[in-house]
């Protein structure tokens, strides 16, 4: 409910939904790398899987040779040869 | 290489190995405290990442909280780099001796070059050099250029100008020689060729020929005083000369004309070396081309740096009759500019008269008679009788 009056707000103040609301934003570069911002952390890691917390769920991010080649609180920048990305809450 | 990573080369850093049951849970711990980590890469059981050498000890407190065991693999930085060299004193050394000795032969003249000499000897000058201190193996900062420059200019008078300076280990000894005049006998004023005479102007010797007298090449024209070297002939004599060129003109000639295809090179241009950046390269067999520069940077400086839009027009050679007239109008402008190239600028162009005659299809033939004022005086050495 109070997620939904958020919602709600943020679309009347035109306010950008991911900063309002904490989502997680994701940005894919075509097939070679993965960008989400405002993660949660990393829960699985190997060269052909990635599972990213996110606030409301985590994303999975299957591949191969993946690489986490930048990182830090905010953003993680997952690069190698993307197959899949998927958000599951 | 980004700022920060420099920066971490300067600190050191290393990429540390984390194997255990839970290796995320100590990048999850790494984050939070803000830690500089980067560089992730997984392999069977083992995550591997970068971070900066002063937190790796801070990481390790980490790792006993998430239960995993970090070791460092690898090793990057100056930290590293001089804890190897200390380890080898004499690798030091040497590297040191090596600097020491490059700086020494660096400061000394390995070779010596010299520019612009004739008919004065190299050697004659490098010898001179080196009375000047200028020898192979002599440091450069004992070398007084000026000195050298002076030295070679007293010791060979026939050098009007010196100048040395280095190229690197090159010492460059550029020369100038002096150029004398033509040492001109005395002897007769006689006509260079055949001609009417306009005017006579006599600065030494007597005058044998007036204005409007016809001549012909090798006729005195002013005579000196035989029997007194200082008494040869001198003056100017201006006549009227002819000079006869025919050409064959075809009454056509082929232009080109742009067809309309066209391709497109980019070009980037840096001290006069051209690479292509990209576009398909010329393949037409006639064309034109232009360049249209699209992107100048530190122009008019030596580092000039440009990108250029090379544009390649096709053409197609188009036959184009050509008028009598036109032809003429051509046959004459060549001749002037034939004129002009062969004689010197002081000849003055008094008439051109032109006639032409037709050769069958589409070829005249075209005779040209330029009349021009020249000087004509030409000094003819006495031989034999010379006082």
């Amino acid at each position: 409910m109070l997620r939904k009056i958020k919602q709600d707000l943020a679309e009347i103040l035109e306010l950008p939904l991911d900063v309002s609301l904490d989502l997680p934003k994701i940005v894919i570069v075509g097939e070679l790398g993965v960008l989400i911002q405002n993660h949660r952390g990393l829960i699985q890691y190997s060269p052909d899987r990635i599972v990213i917390g996110v606030g409301s769920g985590q994303v999975t991010v299957t591949g191969d040779s993946l690489k986490i080649s930048e990182v830090n609180q905010e953003d993680m920048l997952v690069r190698g040869r993307i197959k899949t990305v998927q958000m599951s809450t | 290489m980004s700022p920060a990573r420099l920066g971490y080369w300067f600190t050191g850093y290393v990429l540390v190995e984390v194997r255990g049951k839970n290796p995320e849970r100590l990048v999850n711990l790494c984050l939070v405290s803000g830690f500089p980590v980067w560089g992730f890469s997984a392999d069977e059981g083992a995550v591997y990442f970068y971070t900066t050498l002063p937190k790796y000890r801070s990481i390790r407190k980490l790792a006993r909280k998430s239960r995993c065991i970090p070791r460092i693999r690898r090793r990057f930085g100056l930290p590293f780099i001089v804890a190897r060299v200390k380890k080898r004193p004499a690798f030091l050394l040497m590297a040191s001796l090596m600097f020491a000795l490059f700086v020494y032969m660096a400061g000394s003249t390995w070779s010596i070059q010299v520019k612009g000499n004739e008919t004065v000897p190299r050697e004659e000058i490098l010898k001179t050099a080196a009375s000047a201190g200028l020898v192979r193996g002599a440091r450069k900062s004992d070398i007084s250029p000026s000195e050298v420059e002076a030295a070679i200019l007293r010791a060979h008078p026939e050098l009007t100008w010196a100048y040395v300076h280095f190229q690197g280990t090159l010492a460059v000894i550029e020369v100038v020689e002096k150029t004398r005049p033509p040492t001109e006998l005395p002897g007769d004023v006689v006509a260079a060729k055949d001609g009417v005479v306009t005017s006579v102007l006599v600065l030494s010797g007597t005058p044998v020929v007036v204005p409007g007298q016809t001549v012909r090449a090798g006729d005195v024209l002013i005579r000196g005083a035989p029997g007194d070297a200082r008494n040869g002939a001198r003056g100017t004599v201006l006549a009227r000369t002819w000079y006869e060129i025919y050409r064959e003109v075809e009454l056509f000639s082929s232009v080109p004309v742009r067809t309309g295809r066209k391709l497109e090179v980019k070009v980037l241009r840096y001290r006069g070396t051209e690479f292509v950046l990209g576009g398909r390269h010329n393949a037409f067999e006639w064309y034109e081309v232009e360049d249209y520069p699209e992107i100048v940077l530190f122009e008019g400086s030596p580092m000039e740096i440009s990108v250029i839009s090379r544009v390649f027009y096709e053409t197609a050679w188009v036959r184009r009759e050509v008028t009598e007239e036109e032809a003429v109008g051509l046959a004459k402008q060549e001749a002037l500019e034939t004129i002009e190239r062969k004689l010197p600028s002081s000849v003055k162009l008094v008439d051109l008269s032109c006639e032409t005659v037709s050769l069958g299809e589409g070829v005249i033939g075209i005779r040209l008679v330029l009349s021009v004022e020249e000087d004509i005086a030409l000094v003819r050495p006495w031989s034999g009788r010379e006082g």
